[in-house]
């Protein structure tokens, strides 16, 4: 699938700003990889609207690591500390991978990063989720009472 | 709420669409689940969206096996969470009754009385209101290491007794149902009966005084006294399926051919050495009886021919028959009398109430022709509930609408289920390789 000369594409931020990836590395990311099946040898600047220099530059690096592994395997240990260590970052920022993982169509990305933010909900309660991501109670005492009932069985331990 | 920084985090949060949500939350465990349905309304709406899926995916982690998969695919959507949550409960109270030591008689699949006391990995259950104990033989068979059983026969008061075949042996047990679940009579396995060389047991029946057992063999029926734990009678015939008469101490049976016979052989004293009388109507091997009133006097058969006839047996005679009830031969029939019953063939399940002029009130489609190795069926007292067992799977429905199961039971790995027999307050199910009852006293919902 790729060349032994190494084509590069231009990747355009959304802040305009350009990102100069070997043609592998970009094909990790589905959506790059359909546009450059429809367009012509030449032709290698891709705007990728929806995302930020910093998140794009995020988003290369992982494609770079994983296009990587395929020439240079790593035991699966180290590819699970890595993608830990990729993610550890901010809030908004792992938020805005998940988007970006989704609109340029990296499954595992996006697999990834949701396991992530999933992480973040492992153990707590719904009142330490609230508080984890600032979301607002708006259930009726009356709902929470009955949702306290269905629970009961996990509750229960 | 009020604390530093929420405003951006409730930015941050609507950051994602809720498809983006839902990715997230299939990455989260069943408990976590739980708790995301109630934080918010919206994480509720996501839940809602995703329960299909998600319970699906949980319960096959915790059933952890793959026998029958699709079994579970089967079990409706809205009806997942429910069936994950019983199997849950299930285990967790199956895990503490052994570390309490209580958990010797129970033993799962039968295949060898070792593990009695372990919890399998694969609890073989699901989507189980209350399922009781399983229990099978605690010593090892005579003479070989593998029993099968093929029939069962459950008493007027909730007791069973199931018969079991191997080589050269039959044993019966008689079980019943306490607050522990199912026991085993004291001191009571009871029965080993060695036969001749290569013959099985093919059908077990009760006296209706539950003094007397009757169980075919090849060529050969025998009736046990079961105070006495000894044979007391012996006939030569060829035994297809067997039925009790309620009060009048006959057994109808089928041999392999297209009669229906009636002997008397439940009163010592009346007791006659012979058919007491031959039914003719089917038109090939009859392959299965039940019976309309509990008394016995109306019966019902099912034939190869694909009919079923309903027979007066106070009179020894044909009162109704049916031709081309089924597309395939007749496999199974169960009945809840005086005028509803069910039957079946490889393909096709129907109700019948034998009142109407055109009797046949519904039919359950399975998919197409296939051939089952095990097909029963069984009906409860009220009609309310019918009970399919299809091979590995137990499924039982709401008779007022067939359209899906209302419960389904699993089967340990290549069990079949070979009879049902609804008693009051349980469904007791006779698998090739364990006896189970499931507890009915909890209400089963038709929603």
């Amino acid at each position: 699938m790729v060349d032994g000369s190494e084509q590069f594409v231009a990747l355009v931020s959304s802040d305009n700003e350009t990102f100069n990836v070997e043609r592998g590395v970009a094909n990790v990311s589905g959506l790059v990889a359909n546009v450059l099946e429809d367009v012509s040898e030449e032709e290698t600047t891709i705007p990728i609207p929806n995302v930020e220099s910093a998140i794009l530059a995020k988003v290369i690096e992982y494609c770079r690591y994983h296009y990587h592994l395929q020439s240079n395997p790593q035991s699966d240990e180290d590819i699970d500390k890595w993608n830990k260590e990729f993610v550890r970052v901010d809030k908004p920022t792992l938020f805005h991978l998940i988007l970006a993982a989704n609109y340029m169509d990296i499954q595992s990305l996006l697999d990834l990063t949701c396991k992530s933010v999933a992480d973040m909900i492992k153990g707590k309660s719904a009142e330490q989720i609230r508080g984890e991501f600032g979301i607002v109670n708006d259930f009726t005492p009356e709902e929470e009472e009955e949702i306290r009932r269905e629970n009961a069985w996990v509750e229960d331990r | 709420m009020a604390a530093d920084g929420t405003t951006t985090e409730v930015v941050l949060v609507r950051l994602l669409p809720d498809e983006l949500w839902h990715d997230i939350l299939r990455h989260v465990s069943a408990e976590d689940f739980v708790r995301a349905a109630a934080v918010s309304r919206r994480w509720r709406t996501y839940t809602k969206a995703l329960q299909g899926e998600f319970w699906l995916r949980q319960l096959r982690q915790l059933v952890g096996w793959t026998l029958n998969e699709e079994v579970l695919e089967r079990i409706h959507p809205a009806d997942r969470k429910a069936a994950y949550v019983r199997e849950y409960l299930m285990r967790k109270r199956y895990c503490t009754d052994v570390s309490e030591g209580g958990g010797s008689i129970a033993v799962l699949g039968g295949n060898n009385s070792t593990e009695s006391t372990q919890m399998p990995r694969a609890f073989p259950y699901v989507a189980v209101p209350e399922v009781m104990r399983t229990l099978t033989e605690k010593g090892p068979p005579l003479g070989v290491s593998h029993t099968i059983f093929t029939d069962m026969a459950v008493s007027n008061t909730g007791h069973a007794v199931f018969c079991s075949s191997s080589i050269g042996t039959l044993k019966f047990a008689k079980l019943y149902i306490d607050d522990k679940g199912i026991q085993e009579q004291a001191g009571e396995l009871a029965y080993r009966i060695p036969f001749c060389r290569r013959s099985h047991a093919t059908g077990v029946a009760l006296s209706p005084d539950n003094a007397l057992l009757a169980s075919a063999s090849p060529y050969k029926l025998s009736v046990f006294d079961i105070e006495k734990d000894a044979e007391y009678a012996r006939f030569d015939i060829d035994v297809v399926s067997l039925l009790t008469l309620g009060r009048t101490d006959s057994l109808a049976y089928t041999s392999n051919d297209a009669a229906v016979r009636i002997m008397n052989i439940f009163n010592k004293e009346k007791m006659s050495h012979g058919q007491m009388s031959e039914m003719q109507g089917h038109e090939d091997w009859v392959r299965c009886l039940a019976s309309l009133s509990r008394d016995g006097s109306r019966i019902v058969s099912g034939a190869d021919d694909r009919s079923w006839c309903v027979w007066d047996t106070s009179i020894a005679s044909l009162q109704r028959r049916y031709e081309d009830a089924h597309q395939y031969m007749v496999r199974s029939v169960a009945a809840c009398g005086p005028s509803l019953f069910a039957s079946a063939d490889i393909c096709d399940i129907k109700l019948w109430d034998i009142r109407d002029s055109n009797p046949s009130l519904v039919s359950l489609k399975n998919n197409g022709p296939r051939n089952p190795a095990s097909l029963a069926l069984a009906l409860s007292d009220t009609g309310s509930s019918l009970a399919v067992g299809y091979e590995a799977s137990v499924f039982v429905f709401d008779t007022r609408n067939l359209s899906r199961a209302v419960n389904l039971l699993v089967m340990p790995t290549g069990s079949m289920s070979c009879r049902l027999e609804f008693t009051e307050s349980a469904l007791w199910i006779c698998g090739t390789d364990f006896v189970t009852a499931w507890d009915l006293s909890t209400p089963v919902s038709f929603s």
